[in-house]
């Protein structure tokens, strides 16, 4: 590619990112801030809460233990300590009395340290699900931020003949309409994806001053039982597999804002629907509502509550080929129709 | 010398109604064509269909390309004002100058913002907040700022107020046209583009009702303002179109010898818009 196309590409995809720069942009940098701010703040409030002692927070994250508290008194005519542990079931039952004279000086000391690590280790073991909760979060907006803009950019200058100028400049409607998927496809979710994955680094070290204000080694307990090869790799393959897999549904709603006079979205779901009602019910068959249907993203039921399709990665070799070939086939055609209506009926 | 369009037997219809019937054209460098017509009369379709906007029937040649098929490439030396506030209104001036810069080779944003300077548009302002006439003043220094060699302008001054109109053309003529450069504008205004303009084409129902160079105009068409008892003499002559003036008719004549006309009363040059009228006129 020669310098002038680049730069025209460039500028481009540039356009896109500055009309759409709310959703594009400040969207996801405050959604990942707002996150970021609550992790913060929850850790900060932890630390208010520990005025009685860092070992506080052992305590707490130790609420679930059956050790139950370890509470040393030392009283105050003797300074001789005395040992009361109490356990769930005193707490239930009530404890002794003399264990809550509070005229006595008193401190907390977790119990049994060595078997609170190890369960902080089980607990851990999950972060990865954690951030991977985080992406979801992340790719959820940036689904409805795509359909918002593929139904809107081929429509939205239409209708206040914008559409005029850009065509009064030296760019072809294959350009425009590429421009559109490589930005649904490419700039939209690399944005989202990186802030996920800027949130998610943040959580981790969040994560590790949490665990060295309890007196942990943070490296042990937090890096330790996180894989972030296997879980970057995934949420970017989960990417790989989403654009190739939603092509047919992208091309679709362009295809929309490209034809529609009205309302984008209502010819959106209008023939889909029709074409299912007519072909299932009318006609029995399932292959094309089945088709459709596979190609929309959705709760996909019993995969770890994922939204969607391999938001946490791809699984290779269960994934439909054909399935996936056709809809990349639909989704060429859906384009041409796209530019052809960019080109011959671009008017309201 | 390379002819900038060749169009013959230009053809388009939306349904039963015929924009453009049949027109040709025929344009050198150099030529200020004006494209005169009543609203509905096809200007618009005809213009569009010179830059590849929309599919009609005919041979087209523009800078020798078809615009029906290299419609990006041409618009590289073809230049557009399709009608007055298409600007993006969310763009800041800024963004709207990078974008030019960045999809035309041969557009200088130096000379832009420096046309620019002598406006009140700014350059951080967004253009929703421009003024009609701002907005105007902001496309004609894109357009000015490429170095092409065809403009195209359909209504550009549409909706502005009479000091932006003269502007607007005085900006074109002094600071644009040269005589290897080519502009067709389409304009209700007829008396404010006459004095720029080199040809004059009228246009109705998709006809060409006349074609001529201004030069040309001025020895064929002829003005005779009779009045008393000449008016009947020269009712009795073919007149192209004739109206009522303060104690008399004027009457408006196209190839007779002004030898005939002279003893009937004044003669002089039919302005564009009296002609215009006349031609429609008589052709209605």
């Amino acid at each position: 590619m020669n310098q002038g196309l680049r730069l025209k590409a460039f500028t481009l995809l540039q356009r896109e990112v500055q009309e759409y720069r709310n959703s594009f942009l400040l969207t996801p940098l405050v959604v990942g801030g707002l996150l970021i701010f609550f992790m913060l703040a929850s850790i900060l409030l932890v630390n208010r809460i520990s005025v009685f002692g860092a070992s506080v927070m052992e305590v707490l994250v130790d609420e679930h233990s059956s050790g139950g508290l370890n509470i040393t008194i030392t009283l105050d005519d003797n300074e001789v300590a005395q040992n009361f542990i109490i356990t769930d079931e005193e707490v239930d039952e009530g404890a002794d009395a003399e264990a809550w004279n509070f005229s006595r000086e008193w401190t907390f000391s977790p119990q049994r340290k060595e078997k609170l690590v190890e369960e902080i280790h089980e607990h851990v073991e999950s972060l990865n699900l954690v951030l991977n909760v985080l992406h979801c979060l992340f790719l959820s907006l940036l689904l409805l931020v795509s359909i918002n803009y593929l139904l809107g950019t081929l429509h939205q200058d239409r209708r206040d003949r914008s559409v005029l100028f850009w065509k009064s400049m030296p760019v072809s409607e294959w350009q425009e309409v590429g421009t559109k998927m490589v930005t649904v496809n490419l700039v939209i979710p690399g944005i989202y994806i990186a802030v996920s994955i800027v949130t998610q680094l943040a959580y981790v070290v969040l994560a590790m001053l949490l665990v060295w204000r309890m007196d942990m080694s943070p490296g042990e307990v937090v890096l330790g039982n996180l894989d972030f090869v296997s879980l970057f790799l995934g949420q970017l393959g989960g990417w790989l597999v989403w654009v190739l897999w939603t092509a047919p549904f992208y091309a679709w709603l362009l295809l929309s804002s490209a034809a529609a006079r009205r309302s984008p979205l209502m010819l959106a779901l209008a023939i889909p629907i029709a074409l299912i009602i007519v072909t299932k019910v009318f006609l029995g068959i399932e292959f094309l509502s089945t088709g459709i249907g596979n190609h929309i993203p959705h709760i996909v039921e019993g995969d770890s509550g994922s939204m969607g399709f391999y938001m946490y990665g791809p699984s290779w070799l269960t994934l439909d080929y054909l399935g996936m070939l056709i809809g990349l086939v639909a989704a060429a055609a859906m384009l041409v129709a796209a530019v052809w209506f960019r080109k011959h009926r671009f008017e309201m | 010398m390379e002819t900038i369009i060749k169009a013959t037997q230009i053809k388009k219809r939306f349904g039963d109604l015929h924009a453009v019937d049949g027109i040709d054209l025929q344009i050198q460098p150099g030529t200020v064509l004006g494209l005169i017509g009543p609203n509905g009369a096809g200007k618009t379709t005809l213009l569009r269909c010179l830059l590849g906007l929309c599919e009609c029937e005919g041979e087209i040649e523009v800078l020798g390309l078809d615009p029906r098929r290299d419609r990006s490439k041409l618009l590289e030396e073809v230049c557009s004002i399709a009608d007055t506030a298409v600007l993006p209104g969310w763009m800041t001036v800024t963004q709207l100058l990078d974008y030019v810069s960045g999809v035309h080779p041969r557009f200088s944003r130096e000379q832009a913002v420096s046309f620019l300077a002598d406006t009140e548009v700014g350059l951080k302002r967004r253009v929703k907040h421009l003024s009609k006439g701002m907005t105007v003043q902001l496309h004609l220094a894109l357009v000015m700022s490429i170095e092409a060699r065809l403009l195209i302008l359909d209504e550009p001054t549409l909706g502005l107020d009479i000091l932006f109109r003269k502007r607007f053309f005085e900006q074109l003529l002094n600071d644009y046209y040269d005589e290897q450069r080519t502009i067709i504008i389409s304009t209700h205004q007829v008396e404010e583009v006459e004095n720029i303009l080199t040809d004059v084409m009228f246009v109705n129902s998709g006809k060409t009702v006349l074609s001529e160079r201004m030069d040309a105009l001025a020895e064929r068409y002829i003005e005779l303002h009779a009045v008393g008892a000449a008016v009947a003499e020269a009712g009795a002559l073919q007149a192209v179109g004739q109206r009522t003036i303060l104690g008399g008719k004027a009457f408006i004549f196209e190839d007779v010898p002004r030898e005939k006309l002279r003893e009937l009363g004044e003669l002089k040059t039919p302005s564009i818009a009296d002609l215009f009228v006349a031609k429609l006129g008589s052709g209605s």
